[in-house]
């Protein structure tokens, strides 16, 4: 697949959001302002990217030529933990508010998972090591807008009448369910017809 | 305390306040291209009108009813379940609408909490949901009373255009060429046209052009006469229940794409499309004037709603081009939705304190 | 209401501390719900997560106390990376077609729900019987899990296929439904209905929160009402009810 279908295929038509169903934490559920919307996603793609190469060197230098693919699965795991908490080691001595707003991503969260399955997709898919990174960076910018139009959402809907039981994040994953109906336009069609 | 008035202090950027009476006047506005369709398709199109409309209004009063309400005098629900029976082909059996519009009212209107809550028009949510959920039934046409015998299996012109491929002289020639049937009246009235008035000034009226205006194809319950739908449109612009930015926006752009890019792919070069082909066929004119506009998912500054018409004309030349569907509108109009609220905010007029 | 709040009392925010896992257990269990479309996936989803549930909430016992949180964490995330590889290549040998049709879904469920059961064991404070409280999280998640993700995967594969598919060792006994089998919505087999379920399944979650929640609290009040000073004595009505009346 080319740059374009990559970057295409995980940021709208396969999108980690709303069509793999990952990256929501209950408290990015329930509306992250733009600014952390963003940053989830920046630090999403980053991780993922990272990952997917970590992965790709992991596959390919050490676990085929010791005839261990099979240990691919725990291996992108752990890598992909291993990174998010050095990351986060580093983050929190470096630059301690980019921890802050970061943090959530570097911690087990519903994003740490999106960029997770984004990096057992592409392994499993047998990407390459640029295209793996294009993939984590192509989810990451999904996720980001994904995660800008459900707080714009939660702006929108406001306080609510009065705390029923669907306030909050039932009412998020229902909104997130109805913009994932809105993302059925990007389909592999589509693709195909962009990506000519 | 009246439940469908809120009042907030000022900026009063969540507060939608709705008088009762526009949903009505904008179903009254749909009732000419409502009776067209009626009078082309007959029998079916009744059954379908009518599960969508009986649909809406009974998930509207369940749903109503459980938080101890009565809005069905408020019309948005009948608006709804007439928005989307229209938008169904005349074919589709009674459970398509229906469902749909259950859909619509029940979990894009009533989950939010109601009339002015929801950001979704339930109307077009609740066709993509059956678009996805039955491709079949979305895609079955029927002739009209006004098309010759051997129509059956013709297609839309939308459909038959996308099926024929590209051709030198645009789109209205690919339909010539491909043996779509026009009918009589357009047929004695381009005719005309070209004779005594497209000549001497040098220009050419298409044959099919009178059907695509006047509704005398094959298409959609309510989106077939342009003429009809635009006119109950200027009623309600007239009448200020829509605003002009969304429209203008809309079909501006998407015109501008149509004639600058829509005719590449059939090798015609740039500002060769066949815009007023796109225009005049599919669904865009009747989602460009009553779904786009509906101000409860629409922004609320003047910008905003001009991005959001552009945005959305943008969508719908992409999700037409190269789109599975040959009807994209809807789907471009959901996406809208989606982007309203962060077009709000980024067109919010900053207090200066 | 003219009566006071009570101090929280014990019952209220046990009750508190039972539901406040909630809505990690329902944004854990999300992503398993994109797979579930059919009752074998489901069960067989549910099947992985218990494992994972157990496991993970055995170990966090027995590092409880004994590690650092970090170290613990670790622990629990390398059993649970274990895990992952065990079901994978367990199902890919075993259950070709299961395993296909999971995709990635399988070992993320074994992953995600490592998570929400294992930190509260490992947070937990109280040495006496952590065993049991731990195995007894591990349990009720795991039917948390098996009860909502089993319902989605039989409405949506009733609805949106018109068949209900009882898992087999043969590829199970598929049932078609009247009516629904011609002309199912497959809509609902998509992803965004995958999202709406897990919304509505989040409100029914909140629904039982809050009925554990009152419960809790009225049963504290009825405690804390102070008894009569002697047998016969009646109450003097106070301000706030003589004013009510």
């Amino acid at each position: 697949m080319s740059w374009l279908g990559i970057l295409l295929t995980f940021s709208l038509v396969e999108h980690v959001l709303f069509a793999r169903m990952l990256g929501l934490d209950p408290g990015t559920a329930e509306g992250p302002d733009p600014q952390r919307a963003v940053a989830t996603g920046l630090a999403t793609a980053l991780l993922a990217a990272a990952s997917a190469a970590a992965v790709w060197a992991l596959r390919v230098r050490v676990l085929e030529p010791l005839g261990a693919a099979w240990l691919q699965t725990p291996a992108i795991v752990l890598a992909t933990a291993g990174i998010a908490s050095l990351a986060r080691l580093v983050l929190r001595r470096a630059a301690p508010r980019a921890a802050d707003l970061f943090g959530p991503v570097l911690r087990p969260s519903g994003a740490s998972v999106a960029a997770l399955g984004t990096v057992l997709v592409a392994a499993r898919s047998g990407f390459g090591i640029m295209e793996g990174i294009v993939a984590g960076l192509a989810a990451g910018a999904g996720l980001a807008v994904a995660l800008s139009i459900l707080g714009g959402i939660a702006d929108r809907l406001g306080p609510g009448e009065a705390p029923s039981p669907m306030s909050g994040m039932p009412r998020a994953l229902v909104s997130a369910g109805l913009a994932a109906l809105a993302f059925t336009a990007f389909d592999r069609v589509f693709l195909a017809g962009l990506v000519r | 305390m009246n439940p469908k008035v809120a009042i907030a202090a000022a900026p009063q950027v969540h507060t939608r306040i709705r008088t009762p009476a526009f949903a009505w006047i904008a179903a009254a506005s749909l009732l000419p291209a409502a009776g067209w369709g009626l009078l082309c398709y007959g029998a079916d199109a009744a059954t379908v009108l009518a599960a969508a409309i009986g649909s809406a209004l009974v998930t509207e009063l369940v749903t109503a009813a459980l938080r101890r309400r009565f809005t069905l005098d408020d019309g948005s629900a009948f608006l709804t379940g007439l928005l989307v029976g229209l938008s169904m082909p005349p074919g589709a059996p009674w459970y398509v609408p229906a469902a749909a519009a259950g859909f619509g009212i029940a979990v894009v209107k009533q989950g939010f909490g109601g009339l002015g809550r929801n950001w979704m028009n339930p109307a077009l949510a609740g066709r993509a949901f059956a678009a996805l959920s039955w491709p079949a039934a979305m895609a079955a046409w029927q002739p009209t009373r006004f098309l010759p015998a051997d129509a059956v299996s013709a297609a839309t012109p939308l459909t038959a255009v996308s099926s024929a491929g590209g051709s030198a002289g645009g789109p209205f020639a690919a339909l010539a060429a491909a043996g779509h049937p026009f009918s009589r009246a357009d047929d004695a009235v381009i005719s005309w046209l070209n004779e005594h008035l497209m000549s001497p000034i040098g220009m050419h009226a298409p044959r099919g052009l009178l059907d695509l205006l006047a509704g005398l194809r094959m298409g959609c319950i309510g989106e077939a006469s342009v003429l009809l739908l635009a006119a109950g449109a200027a009623v309600l612009l007239w009448r200020r229940i829509i605003r002009w930015e969304i429209p203008a926006a809309l079909f501006g752009v998407f015109t501008l794409l149509a004639l600058a890019l829509g005719g590449i792919p059939d090798g015609n070069g740039l500002f060769r499309g066949g815009a007023v082909f796109h225009l005049l066929s599919g669904g865009i004119v009747l989602a460009g004037f009553y779904m786009a506009t509906d101000p409860v998912t629409s922004p609320m500054t003047r910008w905003g709603r001009v991005a959001f018409g552009a945005l959305v004309g943008a969508f719908a030349f992409l999700l037409r081009f190269h789109g599975s569907a040959a009807e994209g509108v809807g789907l471009a109009v959901l996406l809208g939705n989606c982007l309203a609220p962060l077009l709000d905010r980024w067109t919010r007029p900053r207090r200066h304190l | 209401m003219m009566s006071p709040e009570p101090q929280l009392p014990s019952a209220v925010s046990a009750a508190r501390d039972r539901t406040a896992v909630l809505p990690e257990l329902v944004a854990a269990i999300l992503p398993s719900l994109a797979a579930a479309v059919t009752m074998p996936a489901a069960l067989w989803l549910s099947a992985a997560a218990i494992v994972s549930l157990l496991a993970t909430a055995l170990v966090g016992v027995l590092v409880a106390r004994r590690l650092r949180p970090a170290a613990g964490s670790l622990a629990v995330l390398l059993v649970a990376a274990a895990l992952a590889c065990g079901v994978d290549l367990a199902a890919s040998a075993g259950l070709p077609s299961v395993h296909a049709d999971l995709g990635i879904y399988l070992p993320l469920t074994v992953i995600v729900m490592s998570g929400p059961v294992a930190a509260a064991v490992l947070a937990d404070a109280r040495p006496q019987e952590r065993t049991r409280r731990a195995v007894l999280r591990a349990l009720a998640a795991g039917v948390a899990f098996l009860g909502g993700v089993g319902l989605t995967a039989l409405a949506r594969e009733a609805l949106g296929a018109g068949t209900i598919t009882l898992p087999g060792v043969a590829g199970g006994r598929v049932f078609r439904l009247p009516g629904l089998s011609d002309a199912p919505a497959r809509g609902l087999l998509a992803p965004f209905a995958g999202l709406i379920a897990a919304g509505y399944l989040a409100g029914l979650a909140g629904c039982v929160a809050l009925r554990v929640a009152r419960r809790a609290a009225a049963q504290s009040m009825a405690a804390a009402r102070p008894g009569p000073p002697y047998p016969g004595h009646t109450a003097a009505p106070s301000p706030g009810q003589e004013a009510a009346r």
